[in-house]
């Protein structure tokens, strides 16, 4: 019963979030909202079980993948970033965000821990990763480094 | 399972409405990462789902191949935003424009 209210609070919440990075007129406040749209599912993953997926979401994507946009709005010199530069600052906003992410990532983390559930055996995942899959494996990998070499290409370029 | 197909396709619709409405070359990029995220909500809810039919060592081994294929997932959308954000500033520098319709020199 409670988890299901929480899958239900996560996904309102994932879809109001959604909303907000879509129609958000200001670039980085969408970007943010994004953000928050992640940890919410987040919230999904460790609700169903799945703490290794939730790491992940949280280190790929909440770490990896908005640092990136920031950095893109950051160096691309967005026009929306410079029209709304001196915006006052909204600390209540700010106070309600750190406390949406201290409780999605406490209650979600804390429920699935408390139940002793592991959905996955990480022993049989590594194993199956690089012998069953290591050609998948291999291509991803191989994937990646050459997306970080264009990556440097087209930044020397300029 | 029904609100997390509910809730995954509402957040894969609002991508998909993004995609196609804006302009900005960085919107429509986080409109589509708005779209992985929900096809990466749909994947887990159903492998999850799906995992609780068979019995529990069937079950880690299923997990445990769906765990292979959203790493592969994982990987292949940081080679996108890899790739995709330095085109971006590319773009952004050479053409002075970010927005869509200037950048039409492939129209024929």
């Amino acid at each position: 019963m409670l988890e299901t209210i929480a899958l239900y609070t996560l996904g309102i919440l994932a879809s109001l979030f959604a909303g907000i990075a879509v129609f958000s007129p200001h670039l980085v406040r969408s970007i943010i909202a994004f953000a928050m749209l992640l940890l919410a599912i987040v919230g999904f993953f460790a609700v169903l079980a799945a703490p290794f997926l939730a790491l992940g979401q949280l280190v790929i994507f909440v770490g990896g993948l908005i640092a990136l946009l920031l950095f893109g709005v950051v160096f691309g010199r967005n026009e929306d970033v410079e029209s709304k530069a001196h915006m006052p600052t909204m600390t209540m906003t700010r106070f309600f965000a750190a406390g949406f992410i201290f409780i999605i990532l406490f209650a979600s983390f804390a429920g699935s821990l408390s139940t002793g559930a592991s959905a996955v055996d990480f022993g049989a995942f590594s194993i199956m990763l690089f012998t069953e899959y290591w050609e998948g494996l291999l291509l991803g990998v191989f994937g990646l480094f050459i997306a970080v070499i264009t990556a440097i290409f087209l930044m020397e370029k300029e | 399972m029904f609100g997390l197909i509910f809730f995954g396709s509402i957040i894969f619709i609002l991508g998909l409405y993004g995609v196609t409405t804006h302009k900005d070359v960085l919107r429509i990029f986080v409109s589509a990462e708005i779209m992985i995220a929900a096809a990466n909500l749909l994947l887990a809810g159903f492998l999850i789902q799906g995992s609780a039919f068979s019995n529990p060592a069937e079950s880690a081994i299923v997990m445990s191949q769906g765990f292979v294929f959203l790493f592969f997932v994982w990987l292949f959308t940081i080679a996108n935003a890899v790739v995709g954000l330095p085109l971006f500033l590319l773009i952004k520098n050479r053409r002075q424009t970010q927005n869509t319709e200037d950048l039409n020199q492939l129209n024929g």
